[in-house]
């Protein structure tokens, strides 16, 4: 790729990459709004039951809540704008210091997820729409409607009753055992594969196969359905048809020219599929006791920690609306007739 | 007449739709020789479309049936060829497709000579003794020399752009060059202008009707306008409801026509007055065909044994065949 | 003429939905999660184990007179996910049935004006699109404190936008149609076109997205029931009564294993019935498919 095709790519990057400001502000909004207006008195729930009225009077001036309403609105995007998402009431450190601790176990638990998502969705994807109506594409359709249908905490606990509780072959909650070793990185599988420590890689493989296995499936069903009517819509195409009114060889129309179509298509959804997996993170982190941002957010929902499940309502948003844009990009970038 | 090079014979398909099966060719029959160019001329919805892609082997799979019939082809029947020698051996090489629409036809994630080369790679015409880099010189070279026969600028360019990059004259011309590459014998253009601007059209016609004649390539050209036809073909074969209703040489068919469905499509051009005349009545309806006659039921002249049996196939003149039974009659001024 | 035609359509449509395996199948569920809901009383073998305490007769599994076995408080589980079918069908038609309320008038609104107007309304509904759903769900929820009707608050507020998008996007092709723009020449109205022949055409996308979010409403409302967002003891819910059967998993997979699965087979339900429409009613995809 040369630089012609770089100041090709910069409009297109530049004009998706203004639509996120509006929608980032929009977020703001939100989060300003239900964190501030719509309760009767923030100020009383941030000080907690025991206070006394003087200390809560003591709080709202030192928290500025006796501002007017847009002048509280500025404060708080001038914040959000410097990263500072506030105090959690809970642990009472910096929300944002809180997120960066649970990031690692986060990351680690999606991208495996995504990786197990997409390796086993596309493949079956592809397979079900070329055999289609044989019985492995019936397999694969009941599959993934049934994937879809799960409630994922539900096959969760499931999937722990009987791995865990009941056969005993994988670890039922937490990322590791004992002590996790020094982290250079913060996740566990590639120090451990840096490392050449195959003893740790075991265990946090092991730890990893039933949370990341499970938050995959909504995921997988998502991209197996996509993947298979994208390649179901290029194989009917006027250029299969011509490919093989022409006698191009089977082997290159499918792995050369469908493919390539079909992911496209795909693609698209990833940005789909990772806002699966950040929501799933919620409820499968907290089943499987995993110590990421989910978790943090579901004991922030226990503790009625306002604070924090705002500051974990941005950082989602904020994740969710860049991955978006980036795809976005991508897909513009593997689509060359660019729909900028 | 001796064996012609593509002869289809009695050929029948169904197609299984919602609303039941749809005879759409119904014992249909045409001859190609070498080096002919024979035009299939119909209303949209008569067969012509579904004729080509049986001669080529691609007709939808799962709800499409042959029922009947053969096509062969220089002494071989395609219809019981193994489909993988069919898709290697005769497809893109003896026989060669241009499409309906260009826009369509190219992948549009793909550049143009990716494209060009994939076809070359397994239906290339070089010698056999040539491989690795000689042969991909060879098929480099081929390229470039018909790209610009067919008048497409600056060819070595024209291979590193995309599809969308092209007109659609030019993506058609692309089309034209892609099916005489593999130096066939048939090339089926199946309405290669419809989806070209009117302007270029001409221009599209012209490039084609010479390149055969250089190369002595026989093509069935399908279209649905009889003028197109008469300027471009050496026979004309028109087809109605999945039957061919006349089959004879230009000359013949123009100067006089026997089936009353030609009279019809003769008259729908515009004449010297301008006036274009509507065949009365609808397509027959394919999944209830009428009992007798196909065409009987917007024909001026139907008589009562049209109903009552299929018409036979005859030869009222030297290689001029009519499906009617008022073949004898004179002609009816139109 | 149209509207005429329109309804021969949709009979044609539900003779192909009734004989096509996977629809017909989410019919079948769907009608037997509307009959327990509604003769939940009749059916139940323990109607007053809702509310009802049985301490002696904790955890016991399945039997003949606890088909689902019993739960940590000795009631019968499928007495109580008979009961619990009505707070998952309630929750879900409010809750789709307030979204199209939002969604369905923007989107005309948006679609019909396009424009600024258009623009800024889009923009705004793509704002509640740029969170995950649950995720900001779960910040409404908390905000208004756990309760059925803050669920139902939260779906609405956060699943509108997708009806929104669906409509703009139709009405934006619609308003091409030689048919609208010779309404638009005869002097008609603009309410009069909206309502009476943009409305009906946008339809079977509105339908089949109903459909589809009905399940996933109902998903999502059972996972903030998990979360201890929704429904608070005594009421029987199924995502909570899963959330509960946590603490008790060793020794009593049946608590778990019921409302689980009456989950499951509600969304597949929705989700098969939801394909077989867009089968049936969606003419773009036929076309593709069959093309």
């Amino acid at each position: 790729m040369g630089y012609a095709s770089v100041w090709k790519i910069l409009p297109i990057v530049l004009s998706r990459a203004v639509w996120v400001v509006p929608t980032l502000l929009g977020l703001i909004v939100i989060t300003f709004v239900l964190s501030r207006v719509i309760p009767a008195d923030p100020v009383a729930l941030a000080a907690g039951e025991a206070a006394t009225v003087e200390q809560v009077e003591a709080l709202r001036v030192k928290l500025g809540y006796d501002r007017p309403i847009l002048a509280q609105f500025g404060t708080y995007l001038g914040n959000v704008f410097v990263g500072d998402l506030g105090r959690s009431l809970f642990t009472d450190r910096e929300i944002v210091e809180d997120l960066a601790d649970r990031l690692p176990a986060t990351i680690e638990l999606t991208l495996v997820s995504m990786f197990i998502a997409i390796a086993l969705g596309i493949p079956l994807g592809i397979l079900s729409a070329v055999k289609r109506n044989s019985l492995m594409d019936h397999l694969v359709r009941i599959l993934s409607v049934g994937g879809l249908a799960v409630a994922s905490f539900w096959l969760a606990i499931m999937l722990q009753l009987l791995f865990s509780m009941r056969l005993g072959w994988l670890p039922l909650s937490g990322r590791y055992s004992g002590f996790a070793p020094e982290s250079a990185t913060g996740l566990l599988l590639l120090d451990a594969l840096l490392d050449l420590d195959f003893d740790s890689l075991s265990i946090a493989l092991q730890h990893i196969t039933l949370p990341a296995l499970t938050l995959a499936i909504p995921s997988m069903a998502t991209i197996v359905r996509f993947t298979r009517a994208g390649v179901l819509e290029v194989l009917n195409s006027g250029f299969v048809m011509y490919e093989r009114a022409m006698g191009f060889p089977e082997s290159t129309i499918l792995f050369k020219y469908v493919f390539r179509n079909a992911l496209t298509s795909t693609v698209t959804q990833i940005g789909l599929v990772f806002g699966l997996l950040l929501a799933g993170a919620v409820v499968i982190e907290a089943v499987f006791n995993w110590p990421g941002i989910g978790l943090y957010a579901y004991n922030s929902i226990l503790q009625s920690d306002y604070n924090a499940i705002m500051g974990f309502t941005l950082w989602a948003g904020g994740i969710f609306i860049f991955v978006n844009l980036i795809v976005d990009i991508v897909h513009s970038l593997i689509d060359p007739r660019g729909t900028a | 007449m001796s064996a012609p090079m593509l002869s289809v014979q009695q050929v029948s398909v169904d197609f299984a739709t919602e609303d039941g099966t749809v005879h759409v060719l119904d014992g249909v029959s045409l001859a190609v020789g070498r080096g002919e160019i024979v035009g299939l001329v119909g209303e949209s919805g008569c067969g012509k479309s579904t004729l080509a892609r049986t001669i080529l082997g691609v007709l939808p799979p799962h709800i499409s049936t042959v029922s009947g019939g053969r096509v062969v082809f220089d002494g071989e029947n395609l219809l019981d060829m193994p489909h993988r020698r069919l898709a290697r051996d005769v497809r893109g090489r003896r026989i060669t497709l241009i499409p309906q629409d260009p826009y369509q036809a190219f992948n549009p994630l793909f550049t143009v000579g990716t494209q060009i080369m994939d076809l070359m790679r397994t239906k290339s015409p070089a010698p056999g003794g040539l491989s690795g880099r000689a042969r991909k010189r060879f098929d480099r070279d081929r390229v470039i020399q018909v790209l610009e026969a067919v008048n497409i600028p600056s060819p070595a360019e024209a291979l590193k752009k995309l599809p969308h990059e092209f007109s659609g004259g030019q993506l058609q011309r692309l089309m034209i060059a892609m099916a005489f590459l593999p130096n066939p014998e048939l090339i089926i253009a199946d309405e290669p202008t419809t989806a070209l601007d009117v302007t270029i059209q001409a221009q599209i016609l012209r490039l084609l009707r010479n390149m055969a004649d250089r190369e002595g390539v026989a093509v069935i050209f399908t279209t649905h306008d009889l003028a197109t036809a008469y300027q471009l073909c050496d026979r004309v074969v028109v087809m109605y409801a999945g039957q061919e209703m006349e089959d004879a040489d230009t000359d013949s068919f123009f100067a006089s026509p026997r089936h009353p469905y030609t009279y019809g499509l003769l008259g729908s051009i515009p004449g010297k007055n301008a006036e274009v005349r509507e065949i009365p009545g609808e397509m027959a309806n394919l999944a209830d065909p009428p009992s007798g006659c196909r065409f009987r039921t917007r024909c001026a002249r139907a008589e009562v044994r049209c109903a009552e049996a299929r018409p036979p196939v005859t030869e009222c003149a030297a290689g001029h065949v009519v499906r009617c039974f008022n073949t004898a009659n004179e002609q009816v001024a139109t | 003429m149209a509207r005429g035609g329109l309804l021969a359509e949709y009979r044609r449509a539900w003779v192909k939905l009734v004989r096509d395996p996977s629809s017909a199948i989410g019919m079948v569920i769907l009608t037997a999660l509307v009959l327990s809901a509604v003769l939940a009383p009749v059916l139940a073998t323990h109607p007053q184990d809702v509310w009802d305490v049985h301490t002696a007769e904790r955890l016991r599994p399945p039997s003949a007179d606890h088909y689902f076995g019993t739960d940590r408080l000795g009631s019968d589980i499928y007495s109580r996910i008979l009961f619990g079918a009505r707070s998952t069908i309630f929750v879900a038609i409010v809750a789709i049935v307030a979204s199209l309320a939002i969604g369905v008038p923007i989107g005309l609104i948006a679609g019909w004006s396009g424009g600024l107007l258009g623009n800024i309304l889009m923009r705004f509904s793509d704002i509640f699109l740029a969170v995950p759903q649950i995720v900001l769900a779960i910040a409404i929820a908390q905000t208004f404190g756990p309760s059925i009707e803050n669920v139902i608050l939260a779906l609405s507020a956060t699943y509108w936008p997708w009806f929104t998008r669906l409509v703009y996007a139709e009405v934006r092709s619609l308003k091409n149609e030689i048919f609208i723009e010779s309404l638009v020449g005869l002097g008609a109205s603009t309410p009069r076109i909206v309502v009476l022949h943009v409305l009906p055409n946008v339809m079977s996308p509105i339908i089949i997205r109903s459909s589809i979010g009905m399940g996933f409403t109902i998903l999502t409302a059972a996972t903030l029931s998990f979360l201890g967002l929704g429904a608070q003891p005594p009421d029987p819910e199924w995502g909570r009564m899963i959330s509960e059967s946590r603490e008790y998993l060793p020794f009593a997979w049946w608590y778990a294993a019921a409302p689980g699965i009456a989950i499951f087979l509600v969304v597949m339900g929705f989700n098969l019935l939801g394909d077989g429409l867009r089968d049936v009613l969606d003419p773009r995809l036929r076309r593709k498919v069959e093309k």
